[in-house]
């Protein structure tokens, strides 16, 4: 005995390396992201740009201007809000949970309403406004969920209900001040159209911290998932482990929120998802999300923009067509992954 | 040796169990029996520091078990939970958790780690089960995988409240036979049982608990012959020989 470490490879799944092969999926969407489009970049001009020639031409200008601000912005939102799904799950033991479906979503894009309503011209005020409002609305549903003791489906009811509120308030707002909200039918939806490199910069820093706070601390998740109980029989200070996480995950969804709009399917298909594939360690599940939800929030948005060109979709309206069937097809397939 | 001084708790500032005093020894299997929401679970729960006591000691190798740290604790006394939902991962890796007390931050499992969940594998019989889902395996084979998470934790102290409760006759005895090989490696042994049957049966010390207080500790002749369980469940008890019960109805019912 002893020296079988070898022996120890427990995830069946383990063999097919998934992980690398998210990563070269990633990779070409990310060209096709940056290369498609109302102007098709060619492989030779995409090459010149990346090599700095050519500074002065239209190609370099969308480029740099709209294409990489644009899939960078998709992919961040993607994995931030995958990586928020996953962790809520965890969280909260409920495959149920994701961060629209309990309302982290509508508190974020509450929050971002009131600051631009409040303070129109202050871009680095909305990541933290919507963390702040992601943050609250979760707290406050696993509090309640805590004081009654809920049951599953009442952590979810109580989400549901904190999260109409919230969409009425979002709703009053969008009433109340028609001309601050330009484009918010795309923010109600979910899309990519207004991305700045200022509104990109502050999000993006929050969201790197969050996903590598989730990736540190994604052995415990695992630890967690053995039930309050268990886990603080193995040593485990579970409420401050849930109340870190939580964070994490409202630090992730409300920093995608501030500049994506209320991207909702990602945080709810993209963990099952990839936990069909992958098992459901959330050692290898964490990371596969932040490489998964880039790659289908990108794919979506990739999609939005040529579906129609030169007219675009909010990207949300292309992710519930492509993900709800395949959703669907999970449920149908590989159903013992999703059972709540 | 775990020594339990005047312990009270509960929920809410209501008092659950109240004023309990005992020992548990090395090499013994203590059972707690009472009627339901007599406080066994709460009791079990303060000694595992999922409830704070509102008065008195829980002293562990004359130590306050309240001044250890959590990792600390953990190596100690380990804890089968009754409810629990099933977890999403292999039966390998629910056992290999049982060496999260162990582990430095970077959560990287050592060689004696992995020893100590052969080991326990080995133990229990559960080797088999290693690369299969938690929610495929019976009641019985998790149960099984339970206690070979609790045997990879390597605490010196093991509880359990009712871990043979929805299983199979044969399945309750295998389980206990299994806790009985704990208590013969040295473990201080404490379980909650329901059927009083198994717990006279397996049990080195018999605890009655009634409406939070402790109404008899001893062994489970003394107990049955003293007339305690037949008082506490209203029920007649009638010994055979030792380890050998009958249990009737009350004739007063």
């Amino acid at each position: 005995m002893g020296t079988n470490h070898r022996r120890f490879h427990w995830n069946p799944s383990k063999k097919i390396p998934w992980f690398v092969i998210f990563l070269i999926v990633l990779i070409i969407i990310c060209i096709l992201s940056l290369t498609l489009g109302a102007v098709t970049i060619t492989p030779v001009q995409l090459f010149e740009i990346i090599k700095g020639n050519d500074k002065a031409s239209t190609v370099y200008r969308i480029f740099m201007y709209v294409r990489l601000p644009r899939t960078i912005a998709a992919m961040l939102a993607g994995s931030a809000l995958a990586v928020s799904g996953a962790i809520i799950q965890a969280v909260l033991n409920n495959a149920l949970a994701s961060p629209n479906i309990i309302g982290i979503n509508s508190g974020a894009g509450f929050a971002t309403m009131l600051c631009m309503v409040a303070f129109p011209a202050q871009t680095w005020l909305l990541p933290p406004a919507a963390f702040i409002g992601a943050f609250i609305t979760a707290l406050a549903v696993s509090i309640i969920a805590m004081k009654i003791n809920a049951s599953k489906i009442t952590i979810i009811l109580t989400g549901v209900a904190i999260g109409s509120i919230l969409t009425a308030g979002i709703n009053t707002m969008k009433e109340l001040f028609p001309d601050v909200m330009v484009g918010s039918s795309s923010f109600m939806m979910g899309g990519l159209s207004y991305i700045t490199d200022e509104s990109l910069k502050f999000a993006g820093a929050y969201i790197i911290i969050g996903l590598i706070a989730s990736i540190l601390f994604r052995c415990e998740m695992n630890v967690l998932s053995l039930g309050e109980d268990s886990a603080h029989s193995l040593g485990m200070n579970v409420k401050a482990y849930r109340f870190l996480l939580l964070m994490i995950a409202a630090v992730l969804a409300g920093a995608a929120v501030s500049f994506a709009g209320l991207l909702g399917f990602v945080g709810l298909i993209v963990p099952h998802g990839v936990r069909a594939f992958v098992g459901e360690d959330n050692k290898i599940v964490i990371p596969s999300c932040v490489l998964v939800g880039a790659i289908f929030v990108t794919a979506c948005d990739l999609l939005a923009r040529l579906a129609f060109a030169p007219f675009e979709l909010p990207v949300g309206i292309v992710m519930s067509f492509l993900g709800g069937p395949f959703f669907i097809w999970l449920l149908l397939t590989k159903r013992r992954h999703i059972n709540a | 040796m775990l020594k339990l001084l005047h312990l009270t708790g509960g929920y809410n500032g209501e008092a659950k169990v109240k004023n309990i005093s005992a020992e548990f020894k090395k090499n013994e299997i203590t059972v707690v029996v009472g009627p339901n929401g007599c406080g066994k679970s709460t009791l079990l729960k303060l000694i595992v520091r999922l409830l704070k006591p509102m008065s008195g000691n829980i002293i562990l190798d004359d130590l306050d078990i309240s001044s250890l740290a959590r990792k600390e604790f953990a190596q100690k006394v380990s804890f089968l939970p009754q409810a629990r939902g099933i977890p999403h991962m292999s039966a390998g890796s629910l056992v290999l958790h049982g060496r999260y007390p162990y582990l430095s931050y970077s959560r990287k499992y050592s060689r004696k780690d992995y020893e100590a969940v052969e080991n326990a594998f080995m133990i229990t019989g559960t080797e088999k089960f290693r690369d299969i889902p938690m929610e495929r395996l019976s009641g019985g084979e998790r149960q099984k995988v339970y206690i070979a998470m609790l045997i990879a934790q390597d605490t010196d102290v093991v509880l359990l409240d009712e871990p043979t409760t929805y299983l199979d006759m044969n399945h309750q005895f295998e389980l206990m036979n299994l806790i009985k090989s704990l208590k013969q490696q040295g473990k201080t042994v404490i379980t909650v049982l329901h059927d009083l049957s198994l717990a006279l049966q397996y049990a080195d010390q018999v605890i009655v608990v009634d409406r939070g207080e402790l109404t008899a500790c001893g062994s489970p002749n003394d107990i049955c012959l003293s007339g305690t369980i037949d008082q506490v469940f209203h029920i007649h008890t009638q010994v055979i020989s030792s380890s050998q019960y009958i249990f009737s109805p009350n004739k007063k019912n």
